[in-house]
């Protein structure tokens, strides 16, 4: 069984000298990894990613932030939520016009990935963050902008489901 | 590791990364510090009546129009590059609801129920149940029809033929455009993509990822590609998008309706299933394919649910090639084994290769279950997760 890896959220320099390219390079492999989680499956994390700098960017220079990964690891989800309605939208237009498409098709192929799939793109950025990168509930519940007793409770019942669901998980105490 | 944690890692590896100084280019693009134009013309060989002028043309386009100079473009090079060529009648595997029809290579006259008043196209089921047949054309007029009611515009068909490539592979081909979108549509032999050097290689660029029922070619990041592939046949949809909705993504809509309207068999795309459920047996909508060396198995799950979970009482359906009485043995995942009596069928629609026999189970355990069946000359296996 494999508890979380501890790993410490990147601490940039607010030196004047780095440049915003020069932060974003640092940033980059870590923010790729978590949009392809929280994103959907069919989308790109690279747009993602591109998404949520465009975003920052559009405010100022990234090193305005105190924790520039934070803000976009937040934009990446509201991004990712955006596309999930979007495409819900999409889905029940094609069931209006499309000609006797049924909006209720079953996830055909029980994959384990799919067992993911079906959690909104916060809970998935909640599971990364714990399982993958380890950070604390506060940490969490600060760059996702709920309560710690809320990501926990979220997690849980996350965990929970995928449990029941017959995917091996780390234990419980990894995790509470 | 346990097995979310793999799960993570895989999902988290995904695609192809662009790398730093392409996202960040188009980044700030996107942001609005430096605004660009441009047109598909600019980047790439494609169709003559291809050029598509961009009206929405922001950082993410950009960037993939950028992508595409490297990447290029598959199915609209071979069509220009005269790769392709020459006349192809595909007959789909029939719909298994719709097999006892009998084949009219008449045209249907679509009944008021087959055609959309919002899309004003018959649906192509219509004309695949009763002519049992699909083009690339067909199957894009259908596609058109429903962009144009989601989306209000209408990609034109530009352009549509019959082909023979250069290794004698006769493949028709659908060409539609409209402002920040094409769509192409191939439809060819069975062996079209293994025969036309590089095709593969360029639609398998990069890791394949499975979405839904069919696997997806991450390929460039514009532009989706998706490949169909049954016994008789293989279908290509090309979807490139170039707006701010990342509309490309519509290509799980086209995999959907393509899997619905038109039985496609899509499990030429999936793993077979494997012991310990790595990775269970596949199964699209109801149908399911088993693990052999010597036999085929087709099946169909009968059920209420979607998902299997334990005190389920599931009936299957299985075809299974070779000769001699059928044995199934159910085996739980304590390992306890059970056999099942098999009831042969003397007729049924489920229009699959070998001899038919339904039976039942009921799942007493949740964790991946094995059904073992044999006859005198052959056997095969499938692997089903059973939820608690």
């Amino acid at each position: 069984m494999t508890g979380p890896v501890a790993v410490p959220p990147v601490q940039l320099s607010r030196d004047a000298g780095v440049t915003d390219q020069e932060i974003f390079g640092q940033l980059y492999p870590a923010l790729r990894r978590f949009a392809a989680v929280v994103g959907a499956v069919e989308m790109d994390p690279d747009d993602l990613v591109q998404d949520a700098v465009a975003r920052a960017l559009a405010g100022g220079s990234l090193s305005r932030f105190d924790s520039p990964g934070a803000y976009l690891r937040q934009a990446i989800v509201n991004a990712a939520s955006n596309d999930r309605r979007r495409a819900g939208r999409r889905r029940r237009a094609l069931t209006r016009f499309g000609g006797g498409l049924t909006e209720a098709q079953p996830s055909a192929y029980p994959s384990d990935i799919a067992q993911l799939a079906r959690f909104s793109p916060s809970v998935r950025a909640l599971i990364y963050l714990r399982v993958i990168d380890g950070l604390a509930y506060d940490e969490i519940a600060s760059m996702l902008g709920v309560s710690a007793s809320s990501a926990r409770m979220k997690l849980s019942r996350a965990l929970r489901s995928i449990r029941s669901s017959g995917l091996d998980i780390p234990s419980a105490k990894d995790h509470t | 590791m346990n097995e979310l944690v793999e799960v993570l890692d895989r999902l988290a590896v995904r695609g192809t990364p662009r790398g730093v100084d392409s996202v960040f280019d188009a980044a700030v693009r996107a942001s609005g510090q430096t605004p660009a134009t441009g047109s598909l013309s600019d980047v790439g060989s494609g169709p003559a009546s291809s050029s598509i002028e961009l009206v929405k043309f922001d950082g993410r386009s950009t960037s993939r129009t950028r992508h595409r100079k490297t990447a290029g473009f598959v199915v609209a090079s071979l069509a220009i590059a005269g790769v392709l060529a020459v006349i192809a009648v595909v007959r789909w595997p029939d719909p298994v609801h719709q097999a006892s029809q009998p084949a009219d290579e008449s045209a249907p006259s679509a009944s008021p129920s087959d055609t959309s008043p919002l899309l004003g196209v018959p649906a192509l089921s219509s004309s695949i149940d009763s002519k049992q047949t699909a083009s690339a054309a067909e199957f894009g007029s259908y596609v058109a029809g429903v962009l144009a009611a989601r989306d209000g515009t209408a990609p034109d068909l530009r352009e549509t033929a019959t082909r023979t490539t250069d290794q004698g592979q006769v493949v028709e081909y659908a060409y539609f455009g409209q402002t920040g979108r094409r769509l192409f549509i191939l439809s060819g032999g069975p062996d079209l993509i293994s025969s036309v050097p590089g095709l593969h290689d360029q639609l398998a660029r990069g890791p394949q990822t499975v979405t839904g029922r069919v696997l997806v070619w991450p390929e460039t990041v514009w532009k989706r590609t998706i490949s169909l592939t049954t016994a008789d046949s293989v279908l290509i949809i090309s979807s490139e998008a170039i707006d701010q909705t990342g509309t490309a993504s519509s290509i799980s809509e086209l995999v959907d309706l393509a899997t619905k309207l038109s039985a496609f068999n899509a499990f030429a795309s999936l793993p077979l299933g494997a012991p310990q459920c790595s990775p269970p047996s596949p199964i699209i909508g109801n149908e399911f394919r088993g693990t052999s060396n010597n036999a085929q198995l087709s099946g169909l799950i009968l059920a209420t649910k979607p998902s299997m979970h334990t005190g389920d009482d599931i009936k299957l359906v299985i075809r299974m090639t070779g000769s001699g009485p059928l044995t199934i043995t159910a085996t739980a995942p304590d390992g306890t084994s059970m056999t099942l009596r098999p009831t042969p069928h003397t007729g049924s629609s489920f229009d699959r290769p070998g001899d038919e026999w339904d039976t039942g189970i009921t799942y007493q355990q949740a964790g991946c279950w094995q059904i073992h069946f044999e006859r005198s000359d052959s056997s095969a296996d499938v692997w089903f997760r059973v939820a608690s």
